[in-house]
């Protein structure tokens, strides 16, 4: 969390661009931390938008990790999840315990298998995977809402999404967490999100694979020539973003949903970048940054009923300008650290 | 008379780093300067505040007597100080004289018909005799005449201070040569040049008057003719250097460590040719050379075989035993600049410290501590970014993590590249110790004083082909020299 600052400018401008519609900033921010965290239903809202963030946090952290920018992390998700509902809609018959850990391990395949793509391209082609993660992303969507719409559709609803998959799926009964949170989307996959996170963080830095992955970010060519294949590594680190990513599916289809929506994402895999980005791709920071853009996104969403004309897609503005500011941040720093050397 | 440049109490700090304090010395109009230390002493520092890169923290700089405060490069070619850095500022596509045109911009000359601005400064080469061929692309050029075009481009804005920064260490020995002839030249008409430098020879052979930097401190400014190679080295380390050893041979014939026959690849740009190459236990083989003579295609083939398609190379690479290398380029190839150095010290020994999945991060910071103090790595902090310590610790680094593997082979490549005289000592020391241990060691480098203080023989590449060999008890500068100029 060394880029709360950035944060922080980001909020502030922001709360200011409100005075040009006419509005309070203090007004508003205090609607935000209101519509955040002002009763177990908002909490319970915010820490359903974490989750998510977590994993797409963590997705894009290992690429930065290895040295790649995974831009991806959306089409991974999307394809995880849309793969979880397809395995609970199309194997109804398979029994409980088993079931939730086939339909998240058959997310987890597909993300993994997204990100694969995109890594082996890069590794094998000198594709650059920015461009290829982007398309991967557009090839997701359309093959998913394909998916969604034309093969399991839902027959009981107009909205465009997948039928419901078996109960057997859902570990709703178990669920603490959406006992303490009731009508709300919240489950227990927030506490399997952080402990995904403290694994991630010991594989980055308690372990020689870790160590790798992170050679070949810091210096590919120096890893290549002690030893390291850096194209196995770049090939390694997309897999697990994807299937970081992919980890979604567990928040959104077993723990939550039911189902694959068609624009159920407030674009997780994007804000994820700003996620990763504001916690230095520090697993346990980003526990804490997800956390923050979840209350944002959260807040803005009562904006438009609390405010007479500021409308929820302002929580985009925010997440823009904070996105400018956690990259101001690390600009200045960088700038502070050349002005000192020359 | 006025000094052309005086440094006037100047300081610089780079956070806590003091890269120069209180420096002063002045600089005789029309006279060869030498600015000696070892690396990290602050003098490529000093240069760039001079040459208005830097802005000095305290102290001022006087110019014929004038002070003068340059807030960038422009500032300073306008007061007519130019600067050659030590990687050239060159746009390779283009031709020499697009690249010289290219620095006249928004003067008067820019205003001039393009055949006429070439013919002005065909002039100026013609008198200094810096003879390039002006409608030659600057990437088909060599190093030297590239070289020539960069001294081209300040001559022809008139310069009166020229700032060469280490320009013979690209060069070969018949081009320093040449350079200095053109340098004294320059000098016989009155201009002012300051020679940055850690060759002490070249001091000697060109320079009136030498300024010795250390840990960013002035020690000593004085006539050369005053002054002895033993000196200055005395002075820019603090302490007398030790001698070259005498040493008897004690290669052991029976054991041969490294044998290359018939090696040839094509790495495209660079070749190598039907190459032979034997390395017995206790031996150093020298491989002279300048660069892009096919040292990297050599070192690919030993290091990374696989990455080489096999139509590009053939012939038969046969090891005993573990090989360790030294990067020739340590930066590129051989660190993690942004990581600490205890992880930069477990890279590519990373079997070493791991017990089952995870990494004994505490023995490894043990060690790595270890070794920084028999390797004299400073400052002694394993938690530092490597990149923030200078090239010579940086070096020893990387020295120390291959050594420590006790490898049967080392390829040393470079290995005291941007190196300071401590480092270099210790470094060659270490090589040394290795081989009486029982090593091998294949030792790359363009510097011959590096290949002949170590090798116990030196094959000369040139093109891609070995085109001599030197036994130790024939070692001699010119007729290396010549070798590596591909005139033997």
């Amino acid at each position: 969390m060394k880029r709360i600052f950035g944060f922080l400018l980001g909020l502030t401008l922001a709360l200011l661009l409100t005075l040009f519609a006419g509005e309070n900033p203090w007004n508003v921010f205090t609607i935000l931390v209101r519509s955040a965290f002002g009763s177990m239903y908002d909490l319970g809202l915010t820490l359903s938008y974490t989750t998510p963030l977590i994993f797409c946090g963590l997705s894009v952290a290992i690429g930065f990790h290895a040295g790649l920018f995974n831009i991806g992390a959306e089409g991974q998700m999307t394809m995880a999840v849309v793969t979880a509902a397809a395995v609970g809609v199309l194997f109804p018959q398979v029994p409980f315990p088993l079931a939730p850990i086939l339909a998240v391990l058959a997310a987890l395949a597909a993300g993994g298998l997204w990100g694969w793509i995109a890594g082996w391209l890069r590794a094998e082609r000198g594709s650059h995977e920015v461009i290829i993660t982007i398309m991967m992303n557009f090839i997701a969507a359309g093959l998913a809402g394909w998916f969604a719409l034309k093969i399991i559709p839902n027959p009981e609803s107009q909205n465009p999404e997948t039928a419901l998959i078996s109960p057997n799926y859902m570990f709703k009964d178990y669920d603490l967490i959406a006992r303490l949170f009731p009508d709300t989307p919240a489950n227990a996959s927030l506490i399997f999100a952080i402990v995904i996170a403290v694994l991630m963080w010991i594989f980055l830095w308690k372990t020689a694979w870790g160590f790798k992955l992170r050679a070949v970010g810091a210096n590919p060519e120096a890893a290549h020539r002690s030893g390291i294949s850096e194209k196995k590594v770049q090939i390694a680190a997309m897999t697990l973003a994807g299937a970081l990513a992919g980890f979604v599916a567990l928040s959104e289809v077993v723990g939550s949903a039911g189902q694959y929506r068609i624009g159920f994402s407030p674009d997780y895999g994007f804000i994820g970048i700003a996620v990763a980005l504001m916690a230095s791709n520090n697993p346990l920071g980003i526990i804490v940054s997800a956390f923050l853009m979840g209350a944002l996104h959260k807040g803005a969403s009562d904006l438009d009923l609390e405010t007479s004309t500021i409308t929820r897609d302002f929580s985009r503005i925010i997440q823009a300008l904070v996105i400018l500011g956690v990259v101001a941040q690390g600009y200045w720093e960088w700038f502070k650290h050349k002005r000192r050397k020359g | 008379m006025t000094a052309a440049v005086e440094f006037k109490g100047i300081s610089k700090y780079f956070g806590e780093v003091r890269a120069n304090s209180d420096i002063s010395f002045s600089v005789a109009r029309g006279s060869i300067h030498a600015i000696v230390g070892e690396n990290g002493a602050g003098k490529s520092t000093a240069m760039k505040i001079l040459f208005g890169m830097y802005r000095p923290d305290a102290g001022e700089i006087l110019l014929n007597g004038q002070p003068v405060e340059f807030s960038s490069p422009i500032d300073a070619m306008a007061a007519k100080v130019g600067m050659v850095h030590q990687h050239f500022m060159l746009a390779e596509p283009y031709t020499a004289l697009d690249n010289i045109l290219l620095q006249q911009k928004g003067s008067a000359f820019a205003l001039l018909p393009r055949k006429e601005q070439a013919q002005r400064i065909n002039d100026i080469a013609d008198r200094y005799g810096f003879h390039v061929d002006l409608n030659a692309k600057v990437e088909d050029l060599s190093v030297g005449e590239q070289q020539r075009i960069e001294i081209l481009k300040i001559l022809s804005q008139d310069s009166d201070i020229l700032i060469l920064d280490e320009p013979t260490a690209v060069l070969t020995p018949q081009e320093v040569q040449d350079l200095f002839i053109n340098l004294r030249k320059l000098k016989s008409e009155g201009k002012t040049i300051l020679i940055i430098t850690h060759k002490l020879k070249e001091v000697m052979a060109l320079s009136d008057a030498v300024t010795v930097f250390r840990a960013g401190r002035m020690v000593e400014s004085k006539q050369t003719r005053d002054t002895s190679i033993e000196d200055l080295a005395a002075l820019m380390v603090g302490r007398r250097m030790q001698m070259p050893e005498e040493r008897v041979s004690t290669i052991d014939e029976s054991k041969t460590l490294l044998s290359i026959e018939n090696l040839s690849a094509d790495l495209g740009t660079h070749k190598l040719r039907n190459i032979n190459l034997n390395i017995k236990s206790r031996e150093i083989v020298g491989v002279a050379g300048v660069e892009g003579n096919g040292q990297d295609v050599l070192i690919r083939c030993l290091l990374d075989p696989k990455s080489l398609s096999k139509n590009s190379m053939t012939g038969n690479i046969q090891r005993q035993g573990s090989l360790q290398a030294f990067p020739e380029d340590r930066l590129r190839f051989g660190v993690l600049p942004s990581r600490p150095v205890y992880e930069n010290f477990l890279l590519g020994q990373e079997h070493r410290f791991t017990k089952g999945l995870f990494l004994k991060t505490r023995e490894l910071i043990a060690r790595t501590r270890e070794i920084m103090k028999t390797y004299d790595i400073r400052p002694h902090d394993e938690h530092l970014a490597l990149g923030k310590l200078s090239g010579g610790n940086q070096q020893k680094l990387v020295v120390a993590r291959a050594l420590t593997q006790k490898p049967d082979i080392i390829l040393a490549a470079q290995p005291t590249r941007g190196v300071d005289i401590g480092a270099i000592e210790f470094i060659h020391n270490e090589i040394r110790k290795s081989r009486d241990e029982g090593a091998g060691v294949l030792l790359i480098s363009s510097e011959l004083d590096e290949l002949m203080a170590l090798s116990d023989r030196i094959v000369v590449l040139y093109k891609g082909q070995l085109v001599a060999e030197f036994k130790r008890s024939d070692f001699n500068e010119t007729s290396l020299g010549k070798a590596m100029g591909g005139g033997h």
